[in-house]
């Protein structure tokens, strides 16, 4: 009989990249990698679970940026150029490597695996990647979640409260335009929490959300279950804390599954490795880049790689799995006579952790989940709105501030390295609102100028930008980013202000940062 | 057209504005803007909202002298307590208010008090066949 469940919540999300202006753009390989290594290959193994009819449970929070950019045909026509670009490089990697066994095989397996991803993008979903996902929705297996519009880090992107509800709307009605239902769960981008965001939420008919280990733990009263069950907050909307100990098994550097030698090293990459005159047509010109072939094992912690063993490999996988659910099995046998309802054990990943960074990720959670179907044994995996529905008392605590950024709070996002976009991000949040009060009976060429303006000012509040500016890689990209944004915002609503519309600028900053084409301002009122 | 853009950001935006952010609950920061011809040395100061006698009183916790544009990280502050900022100008007749800030609760970081607290966590873990892997990848 099962005693408790767990909740594996995988959040999916990419900053708004699309770079038509450029033949090819760095940063779109963001996506373009995402896709073939993590977003195709998780949607490839539902589906295989479902095909199966395997009894599993799965919440998966997708950005509206990451939705959008799937649906957008130009990105959707550079994914199918560059997917066969990848094929034919393997291909020549198989004739290259015909006199070398070990190599020629690992060749045939990334060969056969981009062959597989580009049948599932063009031929089996006909490039639509959130329809396929819409129907895994529909299964009721896979429950999908929103997240603010672009990811943007809600404790401080406005502390007057516009900018957050327009964040939180749009991350709603986008969800909703997209699979056709208004969603339950919302995805806090990093998991940020600040005091009162649980009644924005409850304003926009969400039903529960996911904290940092302390936001709960630290709630008033003391939850008595931990984090083991969810509680319910005074504006009546659910809150789930992330569970610590599957966090360290699977995130942790030092410890946990995805940094195991006999797995696939991610560095070494044949982008770097090969002849410039061989690999150039496959990497970024004069930048070497990662192709995502790589065949070495991270052997230890050094140089020196050996070559990768997929068999090894799926072993070790395989002891994961059985390890992460042998744990999973303690902790509830522990818990569920404590608590007033079954423990839950609520474990949120970064999906494009597997796959793209943990080449065996994806196998190691197909292998949990078949494991926890086939043995039915303590543990059953849910989703977060099955649960509630099943158990739907909890007790009332107030959540406390929190993130799952470095020292749980919100010092990434806000340090001397990108402390100077909230003077602009704030002010802007502040006159968009007093442009929507005071235009709204404004003619239609006025109308779309402010609707760009919108577009510009939510591309502006992605967390990205100050997570990369801390981070200390591609820092220009995301200046440029941010102030390219915020730019255009300032010259789109002093347009407004002035009465003096430029409507050739505005078709072509719509032509550009195109994204939400239905874009409503009143988000923003 | 689009893409020979130049953009500048203003460094000011001509109003009379501090803003106080958290960090986390020992670090704030405040920016500020103070419009107008200077009326004295532009000060920052940092309130603590205490309770007594039933009401809510604010303790001075902070001054600096700053610019009359720019912004402060505050070091040392209380977790579970709220605060705000005032930014003005310093006379030989005491503080002239020229703008204050939103009102920061900052979040706790102990448990509340008095409640029935649950076992340590248990403790299950059984290690890996494998020693660890000292590897890095570039997750957050």
């Amino acid at each position: 009989m099962n005693k408790g469940y767990l909740a594996i919540v995988l959040h999916a999300h990419l900053p708004y990249v699309r770079h038509p202006e450029h033949e090819r753009s760095l940063e779109e390989r963001w996506f373009l990698e995402a896709m073939t290594e993590s977003y195709i290959p998780l949607l490839k193994m539902f589906s295989s679970l479902l095909a199966d009819g395997v009894d599993f449970g799965v919440t998966m929070s997708l950005s509206p940026t990451l939705l959008s950019m799937m649906k957008d045909p130009f990105l959707q026509d550079r994914y199918a150029r560059h997917l066969e670009q990848l094929v034919e490089l393997a291909a020549r990697e198989v004739e290259r490597t015909k006199d070398q066994p070990q190599i020629n095989r690992l060749a045939r397996m990334y060969l056969e695996m981009f062959e597989g991803v580009e049948r599932t993008f063009a031929a089996e979903c006909k490039r639509d990647i959130t329809g396929a996902l819409g129907q895994l929705f529909e299964s009721g297996r896979v429950e999908l979640a929103t997240t603010a519009a672009t990811h943007a880090y809600l404790p401080l992107v406005d502390p007057d409260g516009p900018g957050v509800r327009a964040q939180v709307r749009q991350g709603v009605r986008y969800f909703e335009e997209c699979f056709g239902v208004r969603p339950r769960g919302f995805w806090l981008p990093e998991c940020g929490y600040v005091e009162g965001l649980e009644k924005v939420l409850a304003d926009e008919g969400i039903q529960y959300f996911i904290l940092e280990h302390h936001g709960l733990t630290l709630g008033a009263p003391y939850p008595r279950a931990g984090t083991f069950n969810p509680v319910r907050t005074p504006a009546g909307v659910y809150a789930f804390g992330r569970d610590q100990e599957t966090a360290k098994q699977v995130w942790s550097a030092t410890e946990g599954y995805p940094g195991d030698y006999d797995y696939r090293d991610f560095y070494r990459d044949i982008g770097f490795d090969l002849d410039d005159s061989y690999i150039r047509p496959y990497v970024h010109g004069d930048l070497r880049v990662h192709t995502g072939i790589k065949y070495h094992r991270i052997t230890g912690p050094h140089d020196y790689k050996e070559l990768y063993d997929p068999d090894r490999a799926v072993m070790r996988a395989r002891e994961h799995a059985d390890n992460f659910v042998f744990n999973r099995r303690h902790q509830i046998g522990y818990w569920s006579a404590r608590l007033p309802n079954p423990p839950l054990i609520v474990a949120p990943y970064d999906a494009e952790l597997f796959g793209h960074w943990w080449f065996e990720g994806p196998w190691f959670l197909d292998l949990v989940f078949r494991k926890i179907d086939r043995e039915r044994d303590t543990v059953e995996t849910t989703t977060l709105s099955r649960y509630l529905e099943a158990y739907p008392d909890c007790e009332e605590v107030e959540p406390s501030g929190s993130s799952w950024g470095y020292k749980g709070y919100n010092e990434v996002w806000l340090n001397g390295t990108n402390d100077w976009v909230y003077p602009h991000l704030h002010q802007a949040a502040r006159r968009m609102v007093r442009l929507v009060r005071s235009h709204a009976g404004a003619p239609d060429y006025v109308k779309r100028a402010l609707t760009q303006a919108a577009r510009e000012l939510v591309l502006a509040q992605a967390s990205d930008w100050p997570f990369i500016m801390h981070s200390g890689t591609q820092v220009g990209y995301a200046h440029q980013r941010f102030v390219k944004h915020m730019g255009r915002f300032l010259r789109l609503t002093a347009m407004i202000e002035t009465g003096a519309v430029d409507s050739a600028f505005v078709d072509a900053a719509g032509a550009h940062d195109n994204i939400f084409p239905s874009l409503d301002v009143s988000i923003f009122s | 057209m689009l893409y020979e853009e130049q953009y500048w950001l203003p460094e000011h935006y001509g109003e009379d504005r501090v803003t106080l952010m958290m960090v986390d609950p020992e670090n704030l920061y405040a920016y500020w803007e103070m419009t107008g011809k200077p009326a004295g040395r532009p000060f920052v100061r940092l309130f603590e909202i205490k309770e007594r006698y039933g009401k809510e009183v604010p303790d001075l916790r902070a001054q600096v002298e700053v610019a009359q544009r720019g912004n402060y990280y505050f070091h040392n502050t209380s977790a579970d307590s709220k605060y705000f900022a005032e930014a003005g100008w310093m006379t030989d007749a005491g503080f002239i208010m020229v703008a204050r800030s939103n009102v920061l609760s900052t979040p706790r970081l102990e448990p509340t008090a008095a409640v029935r607290r649950p076992a340590a966590a248990a403790m299950h873990h059984v290690p890996l066949p494998s020693s660890p892997a000292e590897h890095v990848w570039t997750g957050r």
